[in-house]
């Protein structure tokens, strides 16, 4: 069964045979175990998933393939799981989420072939550095970086689960990659 | 630089718990018990108050359609003596006149209540035996 598609589980499961979303658990459950620590739940991550799952449970029979994949909706999903636990938790520091512009900037429109140098890259590759700055972004940030390079969403499909225009996401992914290196110079100068 | 970057993520991600996806489904499954037993104690509710409705308006049915005369024109219709042949159409009328319609659908509500929620209860227990376990 686990070589079936999302639509075959979920329509699996919606005609009796519970043990399909057993499957879709399985499937998804340490992607989005992943996605919930990199937005920066890592205390409470197993239990928001338990809460992504739940609702996608509950809401299952609303699910609409015509509209979006299972995996955009579960992301959508968790997103607002996510978002609304953090919120809860950090009233403050996630204002900011609203507060970003979302217009794309003169500084967004230039070509520049090294958002990310090799130097920061290669410093980068060890992954509790890489989490250090990433805990450093804006959960926006962290939301698009998450979904294109862990769950390897197209820009398409990051705007679907964020209900953000195309040119958005890719504008929030470029900004991201600056605050990244921006960040990741800071922490090296600091280091020397 | 974008698959570099991809495989950097890659390599941290976070470890998952051992055994959440079992355990999540176990608590899934523990909700669905539970909501299922709801349901069909619900159902089961419904169809008792339903089956006293019924007997109720059952009663009062018989009795209206005693008042009603209805049982009178259905007797010249069974006697006959060449009453239907002459004038079937009369008492046809008369039979569909003294009808008591409101005591009728009063009694056929709580019927299909019953039926209704009878054939859900049972639909449950089918899918969910562990319904019926305490």
């Amino acid at each position: 069964m686990m070589e079936l598609t999302d639509n075959e589980l979920i329509s699996q499961y919606l005609h009796g045979e519970t043990k399909a979303f057993k499957y879709l658990i399985e499937r998804y459950s340490s992607a989005l175990y992943n996605f919930a620590v990199r937005l920066g739940a890592s205390n409470d991550a197993a239990d928001i998933v338990q809460d992504i799952f739940i609702k996608v449970w509950q809401n299952l029979k609303k699910f609409n393939s015509a509209k979006a994949s299972f995996k955009t909706w579960i992301y959508t999903i968790a997103r607002n799981t996510i978002t609304d636990y953090l919120r809860k938790k950090k009233p403050a520091l996630f204002s900011q989420l609203d507060s970003e512009d979302d217009t794309p900037s003169f500084e967004d429109s230039i070509e520049d072939t090294a958002l990310l140098p090799d130097e920061v890259l290669e410093k980068a590759e060890d992954s509790a550095f890489l989490n250090s700055l990433i805990g450093g972004l804006s959960v926006n940030y962290r939301t698009v970086l998450s979904l294109y390079y862990d769950e390897e969403m197209t820009f398409d499909e990051i705007g679907k689960v964020l209900g953000k225009p195309l040119n958005t996401v890719k504008s929030q992914h470029r900004r991201a990659l600056l605050e990244l290196k921006k960040l990741a110079k800071s922490h090296m100068h600091q280091s020397k | 630089m974008e698959n570099r970057l991809r495989k950097v993520f890659t390599q941290s991600t976070a470890c998952c718990p051992e055994n959440l996806s079992g355990n999540i489904w176990h608590v899934i499954e523990t909700r669905k018990e539970r909501k299922d037993r709801i349901r069909f104690w619900s159902f089961a509710a419904v169809g008792m108050v339903s089956f006293l409705f019924a007997i109720v308006t059952f009663r009062t049915m018989g009795t209206s359609f005693s008042q009603s005369g209805f049982f009178e024109y259905l007797s010249v219709a069974f006697s006959g003596g060449g009453v239907l042949a002459s004038s079937w159409k009369e008492l046809l009328l008369s039979l569909m006149n003294s009808l008591p319609f409101t005591s009728i659908i009063l009694f056929l509500v709580p019927v299909f209540a019953l039926l209704w929620s009878l054939s859900r209860a049972i639909n449950f227990t089918k899918k969910s035996p562990l319904v019926l376990s305490a």
